[in-house]
């Protein structure tokens, strides 16, 4: 599985790759939608980890560029968001795969991966929140 | 409800909104950094010997996400304490300190750096520090909107004799906007009730708010 884990939180998309490259999960990590566009073109991943809130490109933004690069390419969305009802207004208007509510629980997110590769049809919006 | 307390409640709902967003950063960024810690543990635990260096960066980046979300709290418990009093003595510097770095974030998601200039001495004016608060923050809105390919707000005050000035500046595009469409109703109804005037001048590439 090769992960592309997006968020302009450089400590946290670094930090998460760390851990999922100690899981023996291959995760690259860019902190711009700019870097996620090239790094898509450049190399083939299974699953791309967006955060919904970036500057410049939001992830609901970003994910519809992936699309054209890499129509197979599936997604999660990782947010900020504090309510449900931004959550349900963020799911509902991104058309994501996934989502998860930061702070990740770093086995959510692996079981989450395994899952949409598996089953990649599957839309599970309300898998949240999780326990740090 | 009037005008003005929609618009300070409008004021709220954002920053508030943006400072838990930024404090949701600051908490996943604790919770991995910890979560390695427990991975590294783990390792150890098996036999796989960890390198002091590793864990003291790790714990760093911890602790550095500590101070930042104690300088986000610092920042909002300034900001609910603006209401405490209607009327009184506030340093514009201070509000202008105030609402640059509770929008800062707002900014950044928008490509767009603020550059408050500080200049040394108070600029005492007798105010209703939330109202001017909001008032900032619409100007501050407006000039993002208006910084054209320069993506950069300047945010200065200034005493002249009988007068404080707030000034908005290197706003490049300003001169390609609609005329008319600032101030609006809401902001208009805001620099009436803090008895001030507001002029836009896009050949100097600023906006410019007067009070007294």
């Amino acid at each position: 599985m090769k992960v592309l884990l997006v968020d302009d939180e450089k400590e946290l998309v670094s930090t998460l790759a760390e851990r999922l490259s100690l899981r023996d999960i291959e995760a690259d990590w860019v902190t711009t939608g700019e870097a996620a566009i090239k790094s898509v073109e450049s190399k083939t991943y299974d699953i791309a980890v967006l955060d919904v809130k970036m500057p410049k490109i939001s992830g609901i933004e970003l994910k519809k560029k992936l699309e054209e690069i890499n129509p197979v390419l599936k997604y999660i969305f990782i947010t900020g968001h504090g309510s449900e009802d931004d959550f349900m207004t963020a799911s509902s208007e991104s058309g994501a795969e996934y989502y998860l509510v930061k702070p990740v629980n770093i086995d959510e997110l692996i079981r989450k991966m395994k899952e949409i590769l598996v089953n990649p049809d599957k839309r599970d919006f309300f898998q949240y929140p999780l326990e740090g | 409800m009037d005008i003005n307390s929609e618009n300070a409640l409008k004021f709220f709902g954002k920053m508030t909104a943006s400072i838990s967003h930024e404090l949701k950063n600051v908490l996943a960024i604790i919770n991995e950094n910890a979560g390695l810690l427990e991975d590294l543990c783990a390792m150890a635990e098996k036999g796989r010997p960890v390198d002091p260096v590793r864990i003291k960066t790790v714990s760093g980046k911890v602790i550095k996400q500590v101070r930042r979300g104690d300088e986000i709290i610092r920042g909002l418990n300034k900001y609910a304490h603006s209401v405490d009093e209607l009327d009184c003595d506030v340093d514009v510097n201070d509000i202008l300190a105030l609402v640059s770095g509770l929008s800062g974030r707002i900014a950044l998601m928008r490509g767009i750096s603020l550059e408050p200039d500080q200049i040394p001495d108070p600029v005492i004016i007798n105010t209703n520090p939330f109202l001017l608060e909001t008032l900032v923050w619409l100007f501050l809105d407006f000039a993002m909107d208006a910084t054209g390919e320069k993506k950069t707000v300047c945010i200065t005050s200034e005493k002249t004799p009988g007068k404080v000035v707030v000034r908005f500046s290197k706003l490049q595009g300003l001169a390609g906007m609609q005329p008319g469409i600032f101030p609006g109703d809401s902001e208009k109804s805001l620099l009436a009730a803090l008895n001030a005037t507001a002029a836009i001048d896009a050949a100097a590439e600023e906006i410019v708010i007067s009070f007294g």
